[in-house]
């Protein structure tokens, strides 16, 4: 006979205070493909085995991220070409969140859900990704 | 979730089909012999307010998919010139497996070839279930074959039989082998069905052995999904709705729209 014992969880934390990046970034790449009428998606990639090269300054010594997660472009009427526009990572406790850009631009961080929203607000309008998104949409529409 | 499946015969024919995804509330879309640009499909079928429609297949699919459903959910499993067979996970939903094919027309292929790919076809889709580790599997599109023609029939071919009942046996054994059956439920629209069409293909020769109606274009369902196909949702459409894809003679018009008409089923949750 086993005897069972109480539950010893107390009361879990079910809806979470704050939401993951990578919920913000699925919900921004939906948002995208919505704009686009689905010529273009924002898709979310989960990276295993990676090391950021660098840091940001203001954190060298900070502990090496534990989740990585990328967020390309996809064009699918151009046989699903991707550009990936960069690459998060952060610890268990989700911020601080750490940029890494593919271009070799420098890391930048985001300690807030509220900042990590500002971040991508600056990536998203920046003039290099407008033109990388004009340039699939306009090979896109070659093809109507 | 209302699938619609039509041979488009290289025909312009996106304000059409998008009238058809309208009227059926259609959420996966297939197309065979499609020349739209998937850009101006995507287009079409995004028109309004939300742009619902993905597009899941490459030009690779010989089979065009446009679905309701992210493209994560709609992952191609095994690509193959003539067919591709789908994994479709959608969340709070078994996966199911779709294989949709465009076979070899016997314009240009002996029946007997005919025969040997749908058993190489029958033999790649036990090989995907055998991976995906179950068989809650649907094979749809243009066969280029009839539901009694050999390669739907045989054992070592599709393996598909006619009633349910028969289905439910599950597998059938020839010479101690056993063979996993499908239901097909195109049978029914064979014959005098009054005004509505006898097949989805018609065509006609002046030689001794002419069926008139054929019926290439079919979906075929393993015994594990019967429970969830919808019966009275599989149709033989010849509308758009406001407009009749018959010739006056009661043929597919292939001069306006397609010679083949398409097909609608649906499986319920």
């Amino acid at each position: 006979m086993c005897a069972s014992t109480d539950d010893l969880w107390g009361s879990l934390p079910i809806a979470p205070a704050q939401r993951a990046p990578i919920a913000i970034l699925r919900e921004q790449g939906v948002l995208l493909g919505r704009n686009t009428k689905n010529l273009l998606l924002g898709r979310v990639r989960a990276e295993r085995d990676i090391v950021f090269s660098s840091l940001p300054p203001s954190r060298t010594g900070m502990k090496e991220p534990s989740f990585f997660y990328s967020f390309y472009l996809v064009a699918p009427t151009l046989d699903n070409y991707a550009v990936k526009l960069f690459t998060i990572g952060h610890g268990i406790e989700l911020y601080p969140v750490i940029f890494n850009f593919p271009d070799g631009g420098d890391p930048v961080a985001a300690d807030t859900e509220q900042e990590f929203i500002q971040r991508l607000r600056q990536i998203f309008t920046s003039d290099s990704t407008k033109r990388v998104i004009e340039s699939l949409l306009s090979q896109s529409q070659v093809l109507v | 979730m209302t699938f619609l499946f039509w041979n488009l015969c290289r025909k312009p024919l996106e304000s059409v089909v998008t009238a058809l995804v309208s009227q059926h509330a259609v959420d996966v879309l297939l197309l065979a012999e499609c020349e739209i640009p998937e850009t101006r499909m995507l287009l079409a079928l995004n028109s309004g307010p939300e742009s619902e429609f993905f597009l899941s297949s490459t030009p690779e699919d010989c089979v065009a998919v446009y679905t309701r459903f992210p493209v994560t959910a709609v992952v191609a499993h095994d690509r193959q010139p003539r067919y591709t067979i789908w994994r479709l996970g959608f969340s709070g939903r078994q996966e199911i497996l779709l294989a949709a094919a465009h076979l070899p027309s016997s314009l240009y292929w002996r029946d007997s070839s005919q025969y040997a790919e749908c058993i190489e076809f029958a033999g790649a889709i036990r090989e995907a279930e055998r991976k995906a580790g179950h068989s809650r599997t649907l094979v749809v599109g243009d066969l280029n074959v009839n539901p009694f023609d050999d390669g739907v029939v045989a054992a070592s071919g599709l393996n598909a039989v006619m009633t349910t009942g028969l289905a439910t046996r599950r597998t059938r054994t020839v010479q101690s082998r056993e063979y996993p059956v499908f239901y097909n439920p195109m049978w029914r629209f064979f014959g005098d069905r009054g005004a509505q069409p006898s097949g989805t293909y018609f065509y006609q020769r002046s030689e001794h052995v002419c069926y008139f109606w054929n019926i290439f274009d079919q979906v075929l369902v393993r015994p594990d999904l019967i429970c969830a196909f919808s019966d009275p949702a599989l149709r033989i459409v010849d509308s758009d709705g406001s407009t009749s894809l018959l010739n006056e003679a009661g043929y597919p018009d292939g001069d306006r729209f397609s010679d083949h008409l398409p097909i609608t089923f649906a499986l319920t949750s």
